[in-house]
């Protein structure tokens, strides 16, 4: 049974056996050993459940006496009132939004609430002596710390069941209405537009109130044609729209540190295989205009290069790619200019060629600040082509790297094979371009527009009767090369391409709309088989369309809404659990004013030091002393030294601090999205690696307290 | 004027045999307890090494002035606080024991009770902490509250709406739950009116005579002599004396006789005769009763014709 949810959890997202988690075992464990040790050997064969119940009924009746639910209605009101504010996209959006604040003020409602009564109550039991009529009575310590907390978890709890019926009730009463009126504006063909009428239809038949679950694609790729099934060799488009992408990982020990040390070591040697072909006149025409938005979320630099100047003609400029290396969220940390002296590498018209980079050694010290003790440094070795009016095609196998060895121009001293991050992904990822919601993908005239595939492997496939519905909910961005297509609607294709036994469907055409959600249906035959892609083609020149990972939901199975509002209202009373216990643990040897702060702190700490991000890398302390532009030698070394372990602090002080991400339940509710079951497997398994220990270790502290003032 | 001379026990440090320690109700042996201030210094030492054995179905009482050192022995006996030196026993095992509290019964000094709890469901509480099954509490707590004496519309009230003497009973009612072998009374009499300090100390005089052991803790004097087999005085956390409450306030050294309706003539003769003797000026007066009797006696009459008294009543 352990084994089995152990097994569940690590297959689950979220779930990374290098974060912490080995750390949090050993603090459970010792918490636990502690507690044995220091009375529980004695106080657990006591152990009573009427008595924690007597505690917790107490507790609770204190609560509901004191008019706690009272704080209900006026969330309720709240809520009511926000909604009347909001401005939705449609009624889908509409609905959204207000799921969105009924779940907000539920768990902000519930988290203050259960802070407030865990935090007080046992101080104010020893301030004004009532702990005397408890303790002095056959009633363990461990006892009074669990009716204790049992207690404040019913009082949430019925504060859940309360708000949890109001969001029901209200978001039932908004849909009901909005489908209605959907309804009669259909019925009326009252200002319905006709890009907008497949989504309403779908809305008025559908509902507005969903918990679907989706296909998970295994991966999305760009690329400048439908590869076939035996393609080896994929295509990119040139012009910097489009790139290849492969990740690796190389431990901490086999870089060199400093720069210094870094000019003895061999340099990293790229390697790869490289087709070059010349693209149809057609699809060059927009390539390089530039989008009215935009483009990247991080400033990712794309440097001026020879043979990218757009004024020059396509046949006059010479085929080249230019090299750079993301970190492992796509984020440049090596710019092309620190490659090949800041050159773009030339290549050939032609089939298959070898291309030998060796990569300058001053950008190893650079790799070796990804790593952790812990972990390798993850990076991607990105190639790009840089002049447009070419396709760049590489297998997906064909791009190596490893430590040059000094003896042989062409070979690898030490070998770094590739490390994609899902067994069954591809090797090599084939990027959009970065745009602000996600990769973007270019439209053209359908027989040279390039193509985004969300790749679904493995699927379990009930039915091949009837349709599978889609939601795609695409950012549009235009060129601007042609004014006039502004009022145009923009083409979108999407087909099946069943991998299994390589047929294609026949293409749907839709109007995506920015940051709104279209749908289609889609032939479920077409997906026999559970091997297929989903390929979307943008057939409107000088637009772009953004996806994501994310942004497409293949259904599955739309199942209960009310099922997945338990479920979330279930993950939030985890939470207010662990709040309280969190509460409880500092209200034993703190007064509550302070309790409050520190149960706050704790609960948010996690979270604090990872929005740090960045800033608490390794190098951060030689960053601070460049940004406060620090000469002394000593000084840049004192203060250089002090942040770094300032920040190793704070890492491992949040490494065992709780992770209440896994406690997030509004957007896959606002979504529409049925929550996973591991969701509510994670939120338990940070509850009992935390709570637990927590718990343990108030009982020790107010086993060995004297609680007469 | 001399009073006897108690054998007091202070810094006698013979160690108790473990069956002397199983067989007695309470046992301290040089048990002291110093508060420290932040820095670790001692700050006050409010109990000074107390040894002291008390016997099973004795009432006993813990005189003393205010800051004497009398809560802080019973917080030690019940594990409120953890003694800085010594030993302490009760009913054989080490005080504060979770497993001998199921035996004890205690009245704070107030009633430290949930105010929002009205008396019925306070007495159910108490009375779950002790495994006590909901049938069983469904019979003794209403009996319980008759034995203290509260009415049925004090049952039902909050305690936050009741007064001083009403919260004395329902916390004696709480101290009772368990039928305890070991009852612990920290000034009980107070906030009682002379009628509710007259059915407290009749109470005492019942749970002795079914054999519970009482600790009893007062400053007023006159409580603990009407009750009490034997007393300690503690003054600034040191024993000062311990003995039999008749041998402590017995003044040896002065005879009094007394006899009823004798005339002027033969009290006048009884004073000649003292006289002849030559053992000093004899002195005749008539004794009085105390206030607590004369009041007892108004209210008895007053009652006389029916009704009963009750603390809803007060």
């Amino acid at each position: 049974m352990f084994t089995q949810f152990v097994n569940l959890l690590a297959q689950s997202e979220g779930y990374d056996p290098s974060n912490g988690y080995f750390v949090r075992y050993i603090v459970a464990i010792v918490a636990l050993l502690v507690a044995v040790v220091f009375g529980l050997w004695k106080d657990l064969p006591r152990f009573s459940i009427t008595r924690t119940w007597a505690v917790s009924n107490v507790s609770f009746t204190e609560a509901i006496r004191k008019r706690v639910l009272w704080v209900t209605p006026l969330a309720i009101v709240a809520v009511i009132v926000v909604s009347q504010f909001q401005k939705p996209v449609d009624e889908l959006d509409a609905i959204r939004q207000t799921t969105k604040f009924c779940l907000f003020a539920t768990g902000m409602l519930v988290t203050l609430t259960a802070i407030l009564l865990a935090c007080t109550n046992l101080p104010k039991e020893i301030e004004n002596r009532v702990i005397f009529t408890i303790v002095t009575k056959p009633t363990t310590r461990l006892e009074i710390i669990m009716g204790k907390v049992i207690g404040f978890a019913r009082v949430s709890a019925a504060i859940l069941l309360i708000m949890g019926v109001f969001t029901y009730s209200y978001l039932h009463l908004r849909s009901w209405t909005m489908q209605r009126e959907i309804k009669q504006r259909l019925a009326n063909d009252d200002g319905v537009e006709p890009g907008i009428r497949p989504t309403l239809e779908y809305y008025a038949d559908g509902g507005l109130l969903s918990a679907k679950q989706f296909f998970t694609p295994v991966d999305l790729n760009f690329y400048s044609r439908i590869p076939q099934s035996d393609d080896a060799v994929k295509w990119t488009s040139g012009a910097s729209e489009q790139s290849i992408a492969v990740p690796f990982e190389i431990p901490s020990d086999m870089l060199p540190a400093d720069p210094e040390e870094a000019k003895q070591h061999p340099p990293l040697r790229l390697g790869f295989l490289i087709e070059v072909r010349r693209t149809s006149e057609s699809a060059t025409e927009d390539a390089t205009a530039v989008p009215t938005t935009t483009p990247a979320t991080r400033p990712v630099r794309i440097p001026y290069l020879p043979g990218m100047e757009p004024d020059a003609p396509p046949d006059a400029r010479q085929p080249s790619i230019v090299v750079e290396i993301y970190d492992r969220d796509f984020f440049t940390i090596v710019t092309p200019q620190e490659i090949n002296s800041g050159r773009p590498v030339d290549v050939q018209l032609g089939d298959r060629q070898l291309v030998v980079l060796d990569l300058p050694t001053a950008i190893l010290p650079t790799l070796r600040k990804l790593a952790a003790p812990d972990r390798p440094a993850r990076f991607h070795v990105n190639i790009r082509g840089a002049v447009p009016g070419y396709e760049y095609g590489v297998a997906s196998d064909g791009i190596a790297l490893g430590f040059a060895n000094p003896n042989d121009p062409m070979g690898f001293s030490v070998p770094i094979p590739p490390a994609p991050a899902k067994a069954d992904a591809q090797v090599a990822i084939f990027r959009g371009r970065p745009g602000t919601h996600g990769q973007q993908l270019r439209g053209d005239k359908p027989d040279v527009a390039p193509v985004a595939v969300y790749r679904f492997r493995n699927q379990q496939i009930d039915s091949t009767e009837g349709n599978v519905p889609v939601e795609l909910r695409a950012y549009l961005e235009r060129s601007g090369v042609d004014d006039a297509d502004a009022e145009k609607l923009t083409d979108l294709h999407v087909e099946v391409v069943n991998r299994t036994d390589n047929t294609r469907s026949v293409p749907i055409l839709l109007h995506p709309e920015n940051g709104r959600t279209i749908y289609a249906n889609l032939p479920a035959k077409a997906m026999a088989g559970g091997n297929f892609d989903l390929v979307f083609t943008v057939t409107s020149p000088g637009s772009w369309l953004t996806f994501t990972m994310n942004n497409l939901g293949l259904v599955q199975a739309d199942r209960s809404f009310g099922l997945n509002l338990l479920k979330s209202l279930l993950i939030l009373w985890l939470l207010t659990i662990l709040v309280v216990t969190i509460a409880v643990f500092c209200s034993t040897f703190l007064s509550w004013p302070i309790a409050v702060v520190l149960t706050v702190l704790i609960l948010l700490g996690h979270w604090g030091v990872v929005q740090l991000g960045d800033a608490l890398t390794p190098g951060i302390g030689r960053q601070i002393v460049n940004d406060f532009r620090v000469q002394d030698a000593a000084q840049s070394e004192v203060l250089s030294r002090s942040v770094e372990s300032l920040a190793r602090a704070l890492q491992a002080i949040s490494s065992v601090l709780p992770d209440i991400n896994q406690f997030a339940v509004t957007e896959d509710i606002e979504r529409g999205v049925w929550i996973p079951g591991f969701a509510i497997y994670n939120a338990l398994f940070v509850l009992v690696m935390f709570g637990l220990p927590l718990m343990l270790s108030a009982y020790v502290i107010f086993r060995y307290k004297e609680v007469a003032p | 004027m001399t009073t006897a001379t108690a054998p007091v026990s202070v810094g006698v440090n013979t160690p108790a045999s473990a069956s002397e320690i199983a067989s007695s109700a309470i046992y301290t042996r040089n048990l002291s307890k110093i508060y420290k201030d932040f820095w670790g210094r001692d700050k006050v030492r409010a109990l000074d090494d107390l040894t002291l054995t008390v016997g099973r179905g004795e009432v006993f009482g813990l005189l003393g002035p205010n800051g004497s050192g009398k809560s802080t022995t019973i917080k030690l006996l019940l594990g409120l606080i953890f003694p800085s030196r010594g030993q302490a026993a009760v009913l054989g095992k080490p005080a504060g024991s979770t497993e001998i509290n199921e035996r004890i019964g205690f009245l704070p000094e107030e009633s430290y009770l949930y105010k929002f709890l009205n008396g019925e469901e306070t007495l159910h509480f108490y009375g779950r902490l002790f495994k006590i099954p909901r049938r069983e509490l469904k019979k003794r707590v209403p009996a319980l509250l008759d034995t203290v004496g509260l009415d049925g519309k004090a049952r039902k009230r909050k305690l936050r709406e009741y007064s001083k003497g009403m919260a004395r009973r329902i916390g004696l009612a709480q101290a009772l739950i368990n039928n305890p072998d070991l009852i612990l009374l920290d000034e009980p009499t107070t906030g009682l009116d002379p009628i509710g300090t007259r059915e407290m100390k009749d109470l005492i005089l019942s749970l002795k005579a079914q054999g519970k052991t009482v600790l009893l803790c007062s400053h007023l004097l006159a409580d603990v002599q009407d009750v009490c087999d034997r007393i300690t005085i503690l003054f600034r956390g040191k024993m000062q004396t311990l003995g039999q409450v008749k041998d402590l306030v017995q003044v040896k050294d002065i005879t009094q006789i007394q006899a009823t309706g004798m005339t002027p003539s033969q009290i006048s003769e009884v004073q000649e005769f003292i006289r002849r003797m030559g053992v000093g000026e004899p002195t005749i007066t008539h004794p009085t009763t105390t206030l607590e009797e004369l009041f007892m006696n108004i209210v008895r009459e007053k009652t006389a014709g029916g009704g009963s008294y009750t603390s809803s009543d007060t």
